[in-house]
């Protein structure tokens, strides 16, 4: 469970055996969300298909209030995919024999280029974990090059002191994220066996270093599938009302990355099927309709346009989960997972404006 | 009631508009002319001033009826915001509302900083419009800073819970000396109409608006309802009406160590 968190995983499972409609019709009702009321949202009575379309309509209302009719797109840019980390579930494990490739400061400018010629002005860098050649200083310089063309700059990379993460604030980085994996500290053990990932402690406090380094926007997810998933989300749950005290000048952002397959063939032992993502979702939504929420390119499209309606307020567009994917075309390197949208972004900012929502690519200004 | 002059221009339209929230700039074109509005505010960090390519709100808005204060949120402190007030500048803006909310869930205000932004921007000479909670006294100390209103929140913004800080704006009305505008809170045109019946020069809307099922409809009703409520002041009511309003208990547990 999350550190924090003075429940045991039994007493969860415990309550959330015991809810009952009432309850969950009780949350649904409610202004102002707490804690036990996500887990009402989540649980098996939830999952009812006579509260599905109550979820819905809440989750909806709650979307609409905090976020109007907008969509905010990103673009994931992969810099690397060298790692030193060996998790059994993705394919940059070091064991995993494939070409690695490290972008140059130039060959991310040609993949800018191509990213920006779809409009897209927020920009999310992503690198494995590789302390020789993702250095801070090399993270800094990729900042400084990249605010210029950007305004909003975010950062999926290994977690940082609080001290680099000022440095990589003042660089131009204002939003992070990094998944957990799992919050269950025995398994997260067995599943990160070696490599500087392999310290829970140290990944767990991402995101209160980088917001008390000044980091906007704070970004939490477990993987889905590695385990139960309604343990999981009560430990998501409560990490977001902890950053949401410790560090209330920056907003909370969810993501719910479900594995899907990769060459390395790890069979998630816990799959999260669409209906209990869904559910998870707009849970979330109705709980926190404050922060932000991703939905992944790892679903499909038809679950994708649905969800940004109902619940996520951002995704991305004409994703490529390979360094060089965008303009320098390296299909044989290694991906880090299956993509399952793989429309262009005219095509998704149609998509979404069908659906009578403006695409908002800017939220930020650079020269702020 | 009073004529409401702000930054030597006169309003004869006292319903103020956001722009954000909203599906399309055709449904937002569409809004403005249901509105009516002569004043309208847009965020700074949604301009887009180089780039033909994007759907640019501020394009759609005839600046000779309609004036355009660019808002300062996204801002966290003075610093920041005094940057937005000069990239505006720059860009042809003279009217400044002035919002610094570094708290990320309720984006209430905050007032030390925006008392120095104030002074900072009004020094510049543009057009400043602090966004405040409903505090008398920095509506004094703001005023004395040189803004050019004064816009204390009904309740915190996008919330739709309506005049929540009504004894407070009451005395603000009472005391000041430029124009009261109420922002942030106002769910439905009744709230409206309740903010211009307790003395408000003018209501700032956006959410109620932009999120309405039927934008379009809305803003023609909130139109409507300001305008009821200042025929209805002008008409000398016969006795103040009162409202009650209930309070919902807030359920959180302490479920950390």
């Amino acid at each position: 469970m999350f550190p924090k968190l003075k429940f045991t995983k039994e007493q969860i499972l415990a309550y959330y055996a015991k809810v009952t409609p009432e309850m969950v019709s009780g949350s649904l009702t409610r202004y102002r969300h707490g804690f036990f009321d996500l887990l009402n949202l989540l649980s098996p009575a939830a999952s009812k298909e006579e509260f599905r379309s109550v979820l819905r309509e809440a989750s909806t209302l709650a979307r609409r209030r905090y976020y109007g009719k907008t969509v905010s797109i990103f673009a994931p840019l992969y810099i690397s995919n060298t790692c030193v980390n060996s998790c059994r579930y993705c394919d940059f494990n070091i064991h995993h024999h494939a070409k690695r490739k490290t972008l140059t400061l130039d060959e991310i400018g040609l993949e800018c280029a191509a990213i920006r010629k779809h409009g897209i002005d927020s920009l999310l860098i992503v690198a494995g974990e590789d302390p020789k050649h993702i250095t801070v200083d090399f993270l800094c310089e990729v900042g400084e090059r990249l605010k210029e063309q950007f305004s909003c700059l975010s950062l999926e990379v290994a977690p940082q002191s609080e001290e680099d993460y000022q440095k990589l604030f003042a660089a131009g980085f204002e939003s992070l994220i990094c998944f957990q994996e799992t919050y269950e500290q025995d398994l997260y053990k067995y599943l990160h066996p070696a490599g500087p990932k392999s310290v829970y402690e140290h990944r767990v406090w991402t995101q209160l270093r980088a917001g008390r380094a000044g980091f906007r926007t704070l970004g939490v997810a477990f993987l889905l599938g590695l385990a139960p998933w309604r343990v999981e989300a009560a430990s998501l749950g409560a990490h977001a009302l902890y950053l949401m005290k410790e560090c209330y000048q920056s907003r909370v952002q969810f993501a719910f990355p479900r594995i899907t397959p990769v060459s390395g063939g790890f069979i998630p032992e816990y799959p999260v099927s669409e209906s209990d993502l869904e559910q998870m979702m707009l849970a979330f939504r109705i709980v926190f309709p404050e922060c932000g929420m991703t939905v992944s390119t790892r679903e499909s499209p038809a679950f994708r346009d649905a969800i940004v309606q109902s619940a996520a307020d951002n995704m991305s567009a004409g994703s490529r989960v390979t360094p060089g994917g965008y303009a320098i075309s390296a299909n044989r390197d290694v991906s880090q997972f299956t993509l399952n949208d793989s429309r262009d972004p005219k095509e998704i900012y149609q998509a979404i404006r069908c659906n009578h929502q403006e695409v908002v690519f800017k939220n930020w200004d650079k020269r702020i | 009631m009073k004529e409401l002059i702000i930054g030597g221009r006169r309003f004869t339209n006292r319903f103020f508009l956001g722009t954000g929230k909203f599906a399309s700039t055709d449904v937002f074109r569409q809004v403005l002319a249901a509105s009516e509005t002569q004043l309208v505010t847009a965020a700074l960090t949604r301009v887009h001033e180089d780039d033909a390519e994007h759907d640019d709100i501020l394009r759609v808005i005839d600046r000779s009826q309609v004036e355009i204060m660019l808002n300062t949120s996204g801002a966290r402190n003075a610093d920041e915001a005094v940057r937005i007030a000069r990239i505006g500048e720059a860009a042809g803006f003279k009217w400044i509302k002035l919002e610094i909310h570094p708290d990320a869930r309720y984006l209430l205000p905050d007032p030390v900083e925006t008392l120095k932004a104030t002074e900072q921007i009004a020094k510049q000479g543009l057009v400043v419009l602090p966004y405040i909670n409903a505090d008398p006294v920095l509506a004094r100390r703001l005023e004395e800073a040189g803004a050019a209103a004064v816009m204390p929140l009904g309740s915190p913004i996008g919330s739709n819970k309506g005049i929540r800080t009504r004894d407070m704006i009451e005395i603000i009305v009472e005391q000041s000396h430029v124009p009261v505008i109420v922002d942030a809170g106002i769910g439905l045109p009744s709230h409206a109409a309740e903010a211009i019946e307790l003395g408000a020069d003018a209501v700032l809307v956006n959410t109620a608006v932009a999120a309405a099922a039927d934008p379009v409809r809305m803003a023609e009703a909130f139109k409507l309802a300001v305008r009821a409520a200042e025929l209805g002041i002008q008409a000398d009511p016969p006795a103040p009406r009162s409202t009650a309003s209930a309070s919902s208990p807030i359920d959180l547990f302490d479920i950390f160590q």
